[in-house]
């Protein structure tokens, strides 16, 4: 294999200042492949949406290397001024970094990475591009895939320019609302595993969380969102949305991915058992229901996993302590039955109804909360969820999300369902 | 105290031309450093470059030397995870011109020199990607210039030296010792 590749490969050095090279443009980036679940190899891809490969430069999205976001001065000032949302990410992009520099070699048809941050970068290219696509499929028409975004390629969170210590900068990629980017962070030294940038299941996770966001609260239930990130006190509302969030974002990714546990193959050695608690098919994804997490009623493992409560029959949502990617599970599943466990019922109906949902859900938060605060519950999404499926789906779906979330259901909080 | 005496002698033999320079043949083997911006344009990648070199300074005017030597280093490089991995392995071939002066005795020497040359570098970069592999070929070449100091001590050299210059179309850093002999 390699003689013949070295064989087949004429390298001509790409760095060398001619035109910019421009999509569609063919390169190798590391894939999932789609007949053997978890398993990921080397493959020839077409990057759609770029205007110069070499510097990171695309029509959707620029990838930036090294860019910073800042987080405490901008909370600060989201308190005390009336900062529109551009302002917010202007301020919080303490750093929109450099070009990013690509060793890449042409062998006549396609780019090829000489390095691993190379390797990276090509890859990142087509994940993003790739979960864009997929979310614009969905029917998104919302300015998270029609306004252009950047991407921190080993991008740092710092709390403040004064105090620029980083709190994350390790082996994830995380989607940041105040920035309105994305950022994606070094791999470990001794890493096992797909690296997250490189997992598509990952980058269509932390896409959806633009989608999330700019549908839920690019409306009038902005300054709702003001109210919810700089509030001193967690809220039970808050902490459901964010829960929901999450789920949605899962639920997006395994539409996108076809493996309910994507993020398996990047969630190696002592992240293993995260693995399982993500998976829809998982354990937890199995016991858990929204009165579960209401009432702290969950076996040991679940518990230790989802926030342990000081007292039995607490509500896990309103600690501090609770994980929201349990909640997050729990959405995932209970909309994952609700298709009927089928892909392409998961893709076709049940995620464009999510996507139409949305800005739905951003109304009537508003419309429920006081402006300097965030009144959510599930039923505010459910309900127009459930609205917004093809009517043939609405039954199974409606009996998946009442063995879930029973409570809402006595309560007649899901009137879509009725 | 023993350094101190050992170098207060070695000066002593050093009075500006006191002997004037020969033709020096110096084969030596120099670990050299290089750092360049990291393809994530973030980190700034440092290399280990060990090898040989080959040269040969001779006197122009007065203890004005001139000369040029040729090296040929390699370098390893891995990075990733278990999953996915790309490992380089470069060979480099360095063409340098110096110009120095020599100042000291018959036995012990320095020239501080400034240099200026060519490398180029190729190899493999063995890609590892889940359940396939790669490879491709690395073709490169640049240009660096610097300054060291020889030293010479009968047939012993010591060379170290600082440069710069561009590799790969990025901007360079480079750093190296090497110990040879001098005929």
């Amino acid at each position: 294999m390699v003689t013949r590749a070295l064989a087949a490969v004429l390298v001509v050095a790409a760095s060398c200042g001619c035109a910019p090279i421009v999509s569609p443009v063919d390169v190798e980036a590391l894939v999932r492949d789609p007949r053997e679940t978890g398993e990921f190899h080397l493959d020839t891809v077409t990057l759609e949406s770029v205007t110069d490969l070499m510097r990171g430069a695309g029509e959707r999205f620029d990838v930036r290397a090294g860019m910073t976001v800042g987080v405490l001065e901008v909370l600060e000032r989201l308190g005390d001024e009336e900062l529109s949302f551009d302002e917010v990410v202007a301020a919080s992009r303490t750093d929109v970094g450099d070009d990013v520099q690509p060793r890449l070699a042409f062998d006549g048809a396609r780019y090829l990475a000489e390095d691993f941050d190379s390797l990276l970068y090509l890859t990142l290219l087509y994940n993003f591009e790739r979960a864009w696509s997929f979310a614009e499929q969905l029917g998104d028409e919302s300015s998270a895939t029609t306004s252009k975004s950047l991407v921190g390629f080993y991008g740092t969170i710092a709390l403040a320019e004064a105090l620029p210590v980083p709190v994350q900068t390790a082996d994830n990629a995380a989607y940041v609302s105040f920035a309105d980017a994305w950022l994606t962070f070094r791999i470990f030294l001794a890493g096992e595993g797909v690296p997250f940038a490189m997992n598509d299941g990952v980058i269509a996770h932390e896409l959806h969380h633009r989608v999330f966001f700019r549908n839920v609260f690019d409306g009038d239930a902005y300054d709702n969102w003001r109210a919810f990130v700089t509030g001193d006190e967690v809220s039970r509302g808050g902490q459901l949305m964010r829960a929901l969030d999450e789920g949605l974002a899962d639920l997006f990714a395994v539409g996108h991915t076809r493996d309910t546990a994507f993020m398996a193959p990047s969630l190696k050695g002592v992240f293993a058992d995260e693995a399982g608690f993500r998976d829809l098919e998982g354990g937890l994804a199995d016991a858990v229901t929204y009165d579960d997490l209401s009432q702290s009623y969950l076996p040991d493992v679940e518990q230790r996993h989802c926030g342990f409560a000081r007292e039995a029959g607490e509500d896990l949502y309103a600690l501090p302590q609770f994980n929201i990617y349990c909640g997050g599970t729990l959405a995932a599943r209970a909309l994952w039955e609700g298709a009927g466990r089928d892909f392409d019922v998961l893709r076709n109906d049940v995620l464009p109804a999510v996507n139409r949902a949305l800005p739905e859900v951003g109304r009537r938060i508003a419309a429920a909360s006081g402006s300097r605060e965030l009144v959510f519950d599930l039923d505010m999404f459910l309900d127009a969820f459930v609205a917004e499926l093809p009517v043939e789906r609405a039954g199974e779906m409606c009996a998946a999300l009442a063995v879930r979330y029973e409570s809402l259901f006595s309560e007649g909080r899901v009137p879509a369902c009725d | 105290m023993r350094l101190t005496l050992l170098a207060a002698l070695l000066l002593s033999s050093l009075p500006a031309a006191a002997t004037p320079p020969k033709t020096r043949v110096l084969l030596d083997a120099p670990l050299a450093l290089t750092a360049v911006p990291a393809s994530s344009g973030v980190e700034t990648e440092v290399a280990a470059w060990p090898g040989v070199r080959l040269g040969a300074l001779a006197p122009l005017v007065g203890p004005l030397v001139a000369g040029g030597d040729i090296g040929l280093l390699a370098t390893l490089a891995s990075s990733g995870t278990d999953v996915v991995a790309v490992t380089r392995v470069l060979g480099a071939v360095e063409a340098r011109g110096l110009l120095g002066l020599s100042f000291g005795g018959r036995f012990a020497r320095v020239v501080p020199y400034l240099s200026l040359g060519a490398v180029g570098m190729s190899g493999p970069a063995l890609v590892h990607g889940g359940a396939s592999d790669a490879a491709r070929l690395v073709v490169a070449g640049g240009a660096r210039g610097g300054g060291g100091l020889l030293f010479t001590l009968g047939f012993v050299a010591l060379r170290a030296e600082l440069g710069g210059g561009v590799l790969m179309g990025r901007p360079e850093a480079t750093t190296s010792l090497a110990l040879g002999v001098a005929l």
